[in-house]
């Protein structure tokens, strides 16, 4: 298996009551700094300890992530990350430009000489209230807006685009990726919905916001469709996001976590805006699976999320074993570890004892 | 400047939602001091072509939906075609862009663009967006890469 860290990069300091989207009224511009520098040493800690990825992803309007545009933290990674990949998992590519957002994969894969990972995302339903776009056309605008994108990487002669949701009259982007034909791309596959056509469209498919019970659902949808599409998907192609916090022992593991997210409510995104939901609720986002697809982003306690497999807690044998549990249940090949809660030294620790103590030992596990 | 008269060879939903912005007439119709516009689809592109080689005075833009392929004959005589053409090709033909290719080689001033979610019969399985193109390019022609309507929302 491989391991990636992801760092959504949150605000470190006191946030007024949960909320979407949040005020900013109590916003520091230095504890921002802050935040942002932290998860810069933090990545660069876990290309030097051995992961095998780095993660930024996109969210808006909140102390949750200071990530708005991912793009932009990953161009500064390709300066201090010198062996890891890094995902971007990714791109809201329904809200955004998808030219730009070709281009700017272009530009990432060329800093990098081919590291890139392009995860693609419908993204969190609050998102579409952040530049105003009908989350009831989230569906159709991602699929149109994929298919500009590759042909945006491949295509090498000036072309136009009559689409749906996107018009273009001549495009011709420079640079191009240095993977051929472009960057493996993940698209978030919780939903039946999205995971027929990831596995259509032979594109890897990536879990987060779930548990191992519905992510397993989700993976049996996607070999299925994979199979009827003519292939076999491999460790390779799955992602499972999970948080994780790892200490020397089970116990200062998990009292250390505790603590921090007593103290340190971070806000959080469309579980926090009941109308927001509900509209989205409305507008079909959830799609024909709806029930499962909220719960999933119900919040749990501390003992669910650890039976659920939302959160790897403990010392690295007891993270190892949750570890294959999770690689049993879904044939994952990789782990997108992600940092909760910001604790500072004992964070970093973490990160080390990962580097240290568990890839070593899940290295060897599937064929990622 | 605009091509107010428009030759369409064969019938589509495009074609009707073009009839109401321009007037049809026949591929005769051009001549040097009015020339028109010409609009082909598949296997009609080889006739619109055939009479723009003979009579180029009289085309003065073309716009061809997935073409067939030209045959030897036709291809040797079309590097000299210099009048902006529109080559439309939907997204879901699994040879659209090896068919864009294809012209934008055989002819010296063709632009190509892809209609997303139709297969060769675009014009009728998306006629908005086909329409929208032609009438585009029947408008403005080469100029047809800078957008002339409005995005404002509100006045």
């Amino acid at each position: 298996m491989k391991a990636a860290l992801f760092v959504p990069v949150r605000y470190t300091g006191p946030a007024p009551a949960p909320g979407w989207p949040t005020s900013t009224s109590q916003y520091s511009t230095e504890l921002g700094e802050r935040s942002m520098n932290a998860a810069l040493n933090q990545f660069k800690l876990a290309d030097e300890v051995g992961f095998d990825w780095v993660t930024v992803a996109e969210h808006h309007y909140s102390p949750f992530s200071l990530t708005p545009n991912p793009m932009v933290l990953a161009g500064a990674l390709t300066q201090t990350i010198k062996r890891a990949k890094i995902a971007l998992l990714g791109a809201t590519i329904p809200i955004l430009n998808p030219i730009r957002v070709a281009e700017e994969f272009a530009m990432l894969d060329t800093m990098t000489g081919g590291r890139i990972v392009a995860g693609m995302l419908r993204g969190s339903p609050n998102e579409y209230a952040t530049y105003n776009i009908n989350p009831a056309e989230s569906r159709e605008r991602f699929e149109e807006a994929l298919h500009l994108i590759r042909m945006c990487w491949t295509e090498t002669e000036p072309f136009g685009w009559r689409g749906r949701y996107y018009e273009y009259r001549t495009v011709s982007i420079w640079p191009k990726p240095v993977q051929k034909p472009y960057p493996q791309i993940f698209m978030s596959g919780s939903s039946p919905e999205s995971g027929e056509f990831a596995a259509k469209n032979r594109i890897g498919l990536g879990l987060a916001f779930t548990n191992v019970p519905l992510a397993k659902k989700s993976v049996e949808v996607y070999r299925e469709h994979a199979e009827r599409a003519g292939w076999t998907p491999t460790d390779k192609d799955i992602i499972y996001r999970v948080l994780f916090h790892v200490g020397e022992t089970d116990d200062q593991a998990i009292e250390d976590y505790s603590a921090a997210a007593k103290v340190a409510p971070r806000g959080s995104l469309t579980m926090a805006n009941k109308s927001l939901e509900s509209a989205v609720d409305s507008a079909g986002y959830y799609g024909r699976d709806r029930d499962a697809q909220r719960e999933r982003l119900m919040p749990t306690d501390l003992k669910q999320s650890i039976d659920l497999g939302r959160v790897l807690l403990g010392s690295p044998d007891t993270v190892v074993k949750q570890i294959e549990h999770i690689h049993r249940e879904l044939g994952a090949g990789i782990l997108d570890l992600t940092i909760s809660n910001d604790l500072g030294d004992k964070t970093l620790r973490s990160i080390e004892l990962v580097g240290s103590k568990v890839l070593p030992r899940i290295k060897g596990i599937g064929n990622a | 400047m605009s091509a107010a008269k428009v030759a369409v060879l064969g019938k589509s939903k495009a074609a009707d939602l073009l009839a109401k912005e321009f007037s049809a007439v026949g591929l005769d119709a051009g001549s040097a001091a009015a020339p028109i516009g010409v609009v082909a689809t598949g296997a009609d592109a080889a006739t619109a072509l055939a009479h723009v080689v003979a009579k180029p005075e009289t085309v003065n833009a073309l716009v061809l939906i997935a073409p067939s392929a030209p045959d030897k004959a036709l291809a040797d005589k079309l590097s000299g075609v210099t009048i902006p053409v529109l080559a439309l090709f939907g997204t879901r033909d699994a040879n659209a862009q090896a068919n864009g290719a294809t012209w934008r080689k055989a002819l010296p001033n063709c632009n190509v663009t892809f209609v997303y979610d139709a297969g060769a019969d675009l014009a009728n399985e998306r006629p908005e967006a086909v329409a929208a193109a032609l009438a585009d390019f029947m408008r403005q022609r080469e100029r047809y890469v800078v957008t002339d309507r409005s995005a404002k929302l509100y006045p």
